[in-house]
Order: structure tokens, then C-alpha cells, then sequence
């Protein structure tokens, strides 16, 4: 199921990012897809040292609530990045994207992620992690660990269908 | 014997949205494994 209209894509694709992201294909590769492709590994890097402390396979000498903080913040710096790349990106072959279902299942799954991270996961994280029930913990590092593997994977999938 | 840690309202929520997203992941990537392995068995048989 489609979030937009196919006409708010008609107009993306006529705009003026779209017009730079189609003619110039440096441009679209420099400012789009490299910049999106190293967000993208900052923000894999970020959920899995903070998903894995919190698994307690890594950094075990550093208190999770330190990792969980410090990962936040470039998390909140690549998903920043990522949106605006993606958006510019998208403009280029928006389109295209409207008839595909990868690109809508990367879509639900980003807002899916988005709304996990900010509504449950970092208001959980943000207190004493010893007062939390370890195995809540450990089901919220997996369902983070998945819902942005789902994000990365259908993303590439887009460059396959 | 000690009686279990009863779950905060933030706990419950969190375990309640990471069910939901284990389970729907399940489910679509299940899917997506099913609809491959259909189209190789469509294309050798």
C-alpha cells in the first residue's frame, strides 16, 4: 500500500532536485548515493555496538547506558543524513519508486524503526539500565537489530528490482 | 522464594512493540524466502 499519491511523485520527479539528481549524474552519485550508502554504515555501526552491549557481547568493561548515549548521537546524525540523501536521491527516479514494492517496504520499515527508536527504545535506554529487566533488554536489542536490518536490506533490494 | 519483578508501563510497552516487529519481520521475510524459492522452482522445476 502506497503512503503518497502518485501525483506528489509526478511533482518530485518535475522539481528542482530532480532535475539536478537526473542531469547530472556526479552530483547523484557524489551527494546521493555515496553520502547515503556512508550514513548508512555510521547508522548500522551505531544500532549494533549499542544493540550488541545491550546482547552483552561487546564492550562489556563499558557500561551500556555510555554506549546507548554516545551511539544516540551519531544515530540521530545518520538518520539525518540518510533522510536527505534519500530524499534527493529519490527525487531523481521518484517515479519509478511509486510502482516499487521494495521502496514502499523499506519505507514502512524506516517510519517502523523511526517511531521504535524515539517513542520506546531511547525513552527505555535514557534511566538506570540495572532497574530494566535484562531479558526486556535483550528482546529490545534484537527487534532494533532486525527492524534496521529490514531498513538496509530492502533498501539495496530497491537497486534490484 | 522471591516473587518475580513486575514490569514497568515503559517495560511492557517495549516488549509489546519488539513482539510486533520480531513477528511482522518473521512474516515478511518468510514471505519474501517463500515467493524465491516458488520462482526457482518455476524456473528449473
Amino acid at each position: 500500500m502506497e503512503l503518497l499519491p502518485l501525483g506528489f511523485f509526478e511533482w518530485a520527479e518535475s522539481s528542482f532536485l530532480g532535475y539536478i539528481g537526473k542531469t547530472y549524474g556526479g552530483i547523484y552519485a557524489t551527494l546521493g548515493q555515496s553520502v547515503h550508502l556512508i550514513s548508512l554504515a555510521v547508522l548500522g555501526g551505531a544500532v549494533l555496538v549499542s544493540d550488541f552491549r545491550l546482547l552483552g557481547w561487546v564492550l562489556r568493561d563499558v557500561p551500556s547506558e555510555v554506549v546507548a548515549e554516545q551511539a544516540h548521537k551519531w544515530f540521530k546524525i545518520a538518520l539525518f543524513t540518510i533522510i536527505a540523501s534519500g530524499v534527493f536521491m529519490a527525487a531523481a527516479i521518484a517515479i519509478k519508486l511509486y510502482y516499487n514494492a521494495a521502496y514502499w517496504a523499506k519505507m514502512y520499515a524506516l517510519i517502523a524503526g523511526v517511531l521504535f527508536v524515539f517513542l520506546v527504545r531511547r525513552p527505555l535506554l535514557r534511566g538506570d539500565h540495572s532497574q530494566i529487566n535484562p531479558w526486556v533488554l535483550k528482546l529490545v536489542a534484537v527487534a532494533s537489530i532486525l527492524v534496521w536490518v529490514s531498513v538496509a536490506a530492502t533498501g539495496r533490494w530497491i537497486g534490484f528490482s | 522464594m522471591t516473587e518475580p519483578a513486575k514490569l514497568s508501563t515503559i517495560e511492557k510497552i517495549a516488549v509489546a512493540s519488539s513482539v510486533f516487529i520480531i513477528g511482522a519481520g518473521i512474516v515478511y521475510w518468510g514471505l519474501q524466502v517463500q515467493n524465491v524459492m516458488e520462482l526457482l522452482e518455476m524456473a528449473y522445476g
